[in-house]
């Protein structure tokens, strides 16, 4: 068969499209391994799921690619939209990597005869059938830019597009591991809910440090979560109190300032009475660090500490990890982040009585202070983990900077 | 206790550098292909003549591609706005604009397309953060400013864009790890590592990075197997090959690797029958992995019949040399 002759094409490209417009829940679409049997419809729905028999794909693939470049070619003949755009819909199902294809969809989007919310929809699909699509996440980008545009007053609908975008790249992250792309795409969005949405924007990121928390427990062996994990600490660590917020929470102060302290202490048995007494935040953090003066300028030092909490709070995380699981590169990896910004906050600390973004984001690490407890706490541990591991695994212990 | 690291086996027996089959399978590449593997990879094929050409060139053997056909379609494929595509009647990007002019430095024959319109169309991507986009519908990468880059250093004409706003992008795309990523914040990546290196490899600025911290991080991708991977964690891959080693090179710690070793990966990645390299043992080749085994085995310096590759533009160096180009390289450590 002369593979851009394929009679049955647009009947089977219009039940795929069908199937799109009326399943709004549709939620996969698979490529069915089917013996030759072109009798029977290729197309399968079931259960929110797409499917189409794998004898099928190649004739569907050329005939539709070769309609689209006759129509590119020839620029005189004149097609109606509806007719490009479900030839588009077959051939970016089947092969998302062509630029061109989404390209004319974003000419459609533009000229309105595709609706950008609908487009959102059958990416979805087209992502979960290539979860690493770098042209198709770049594609939701683009419309995103788009709606954000138009919708500037509906804060509510941004958000709930931004909340819909977070489950596009868990459900990508999960079917494709270690997928920049997801968590790239991810920090985009935790970014412009940033900027868009800062009013919920300190709810979201504590969320997100959960759901993350509970992501890398099951996955040590993924770092582009570590990384997306990381880059939430980073948030983390620099958060600052806004001025409508209410004061903190002193339960909340006390159980993050425990973490801390429960920290130090399991670490170094010798300094068990050293948080005795002080009640003072000041005092607890200029311990931590290293640093024997008071501060110089107004700071808040709850914040600080709360802020410290989740480095903290991380820390034993991947100690536990490390103790089961000390083959797993990805621990050892986000440990050697975990060091290098323990070297950034105290440095910051020693500067400023705070955590700034300058010195989080620098890759020169300049300070020396030996006091500090949490560095003297964080080399025992490390110690300890390096000896476990020399002793039970081949694997070069990765934390020896 | 062993724990399983993720790593390939390699075969018994490792074939010997099999450069004539190499050369007939990219020779015979495009001819071989169906229709479906014609209209699959299409949008690739302005990469894919490059990635043939300097093969074919690297092994002393670019007489046998069709200079005046490939040289009539890359004029076709530039378009009004100046920006290339990857085929004809697809739309330009920056991509597939690199390697058309790649591929005319390679055949001396720039003139085949209006420079100056290309010109105008890679400086036009530059925004005012100093990162480019790879078309007009506005995506950002650091792989874009590679391209931009090293387009207009072939073309001798880096003085149309903004040199330090460039630089100023790449260096918020460093991570703690010494690495880059496609974006700020984005994870590091060998790569992207390769594009940033390269692009200040070209414009001497290489004193931005902390070259013990990257190369460290960069010799770690190498794994028992003797290959390279490209992320912590991931499986080794020929294309690493060539990105690790490249930046190892520019870097100046070329020797931080186990060289014979990964020689052998290599060479176990060839396909004995077909000709041409695969990602790993036993995959199927294509010319993209087996320009990078080439590329890698040039800089290996292993076989002395292969021509010398230059590791920041990934071109032979004579067609470097005859452009009169210098990129910069970190001295050995």
């Amino acid at each position: 068969m002369q593979e851009d002759v394929f009679p049955a094409a647009e009947k089977i490209l219009s039940d795929v499209e069908n199937i799109f417009k009326k399943d709004i829940d549709l939620t996969s679409f698979e490529i069915i391994p089917v013996e030759d049997n072109q009798n029977k419809s290729p197309v399968l729905h079931d259960n929110n799921s797409l499917g189409l028999a794998s004898w099928c794909i190649r004739p569907l693939f050329c005939y539709v690619y070769n309609r689209l470049f006759d129509l590119r070619l020839n620029q005189c003949r004149r097609e109606h939209s509806t007719v490009i755009s479900k030839w588009l819909l077959g051939a970016l199902l089947l092969n998302p990597d062509i630029l061109t294809f989404w390209n004319m969809r974003r000419q459609f989007i533009r000229n309105g005869k595709l609706d950008p919310m609908e487009e959102l929809r059958f990416v979805n699909i087209v992502l979960y059938y290539k979860a690493k699509c770098f042209e198709a996440f770049s594609y939701r980008r683009w419309i995103l830019k788009l709606l954000l545009f138009k919708n500037q007053d509906a804060i509510h609908k941004i958000e709930l597009l931004f909340r819909n975008e977070i489950q596009i790249s868990s459900m990508a992250a999960n079917r494709y591991s270690n997928n920049c792309h997801a968590w790239n795409h991810r920090k985009y969005i935790i970014s412009m809910f940033e900027t868009v949405c800062i009013s919920v924007f300190g709810s979201l990121l504590d969320k997100e440090w959960e759901e993350s928390t509970s992501w890398c427990n099951s996955h040590v062996s993924d770092y582009s979560g570590y990384d997306y994990r990381q880059f939430l600490l980073k948030r983390l660590l620099l958060r600052k109190r806004r001025y409508d917020q209410t004061k903190i929470c002193s339960n909340v102060l006390e159980k993050r300032r425990d973490i801390i302290i429960k920290f130090v202490q399991n670490a170094l048995h010798d300094y068990n009475n050293v948080f005795l007494h002080t009640n003072s935040y000041e005092n607890i953090l200029n311990l931590l660090h290293g640093v024997n003066f008071t501060k110089y300028s107004e700071v808040t030092f709850e914040q600080t500490l709360i802020n410290l909490s989740y480095w903290v709070e991380d820390c034993i995380i991947n100690t536990k990890l490390l103790q089961t699981f000390s083959g797993h590169e990805t621990l050892w990896y986000h440990r050697r982040f975990l060091v290098s910004s323990l070297l950034a906050l105290n440095n910051s600390y020693t500067n400023f009585f705070l955590y700034k973004i300058e010195n989080l984001n620098s890759t020169v690490a300049t300070t020396n202070i030996s006091k500090s407890l949490l560095e003297i706490a964080l080399k025992m541990q490390n110690k300890d983990l390096i000896d476990v591991a020399k002793r039970i695994s081949f694997i070069k212990p990765y934390c020896a900077r | 206790m062993a724990f399983p690291m993720k790593d390939v086996r390699l075969p018994e027996t490792i074939p010997d550098l099999l450069l004539q089959k190499h050369a007939d399978y990219l020779v015979s590449y495009e001819s071989n292909k169906d229709d479906y593997i014609n209209c699959m990879t299409e949008h690739l094929r302005m990469s894919g003549i490059y990635w043939g050409l300097t093969a074919l060139d690297l092994m002393g053997q670019l007489d046998r591609s069709n200079k005046e056909t490939i040289l009539d379609f890359v004029k076709k494929c530039q378009h009004d706005c100046g920006g290339i595509s990857p085929s004809i009647c697809h739309d330009p990007h920056m991509l597939s604009t690199l390697s058309a002019i790649q591929i005319l430095c390679i055949y001396d024959a720039i003139d085949v397309i209006d420079v100056e319109k290309v010109v105008i169309y890679i400086k036009e991507r530059q925004l005012p953060d100093g990162s480019f986009t790879g078309d007009i519908w506005g995506e950002v990468d650091a792989r874009f400013t590679f391209c931009a880059i090293a387009s207009l250093s072939l073309l001798s004409r880096l003085d149309e864009i903004n040199i330090d706003k460039a630089v100023e992008f790449i260096k918020s795309c460093m991570n703690f790890d010494g690495g880059f990523g496609s974006k700020p914040s984005s994870e590091s990546h060998a790569g992207l590592i390769y594009c940033c290196l390269g692009t200040l490899s070209i414009v001497g600025h290489l004193h931005l990075v902390d070259a013990d911290k990257l190369g460290w991080w960069l010799c770690e991708r190498q794994l028992p197997s003797g290959g390279l991977n490209g992320r912590p964690e991931k499986l080794p891959d020929v294309c690493y090959s060539w990105w690790v080693l490249s930046s190892l090179t520019i870097l100046g710690r070329f020797h931080w690797i186990d060289k014979n070793q990964l020689v052998t990966y290599i060479l176990a990645c060839q396909d004995t029958e077909t000709g041409g390299f695969s990602d790993r043992p036993g995959d199927m080749a294509d010319p993209f992995h087996t320009l990078f085994g080439l590329t890698a085995i040039s800089m290996l310096g292993c076989d002395k019949s292969l021509k010398e590759i230059n590791p920041t533009y990934c071109m032979p160096e004579y067609v470097i040399e005859r452009l009169g180009l210098k990129p910069d390289r970190l001295d050995r450590l």
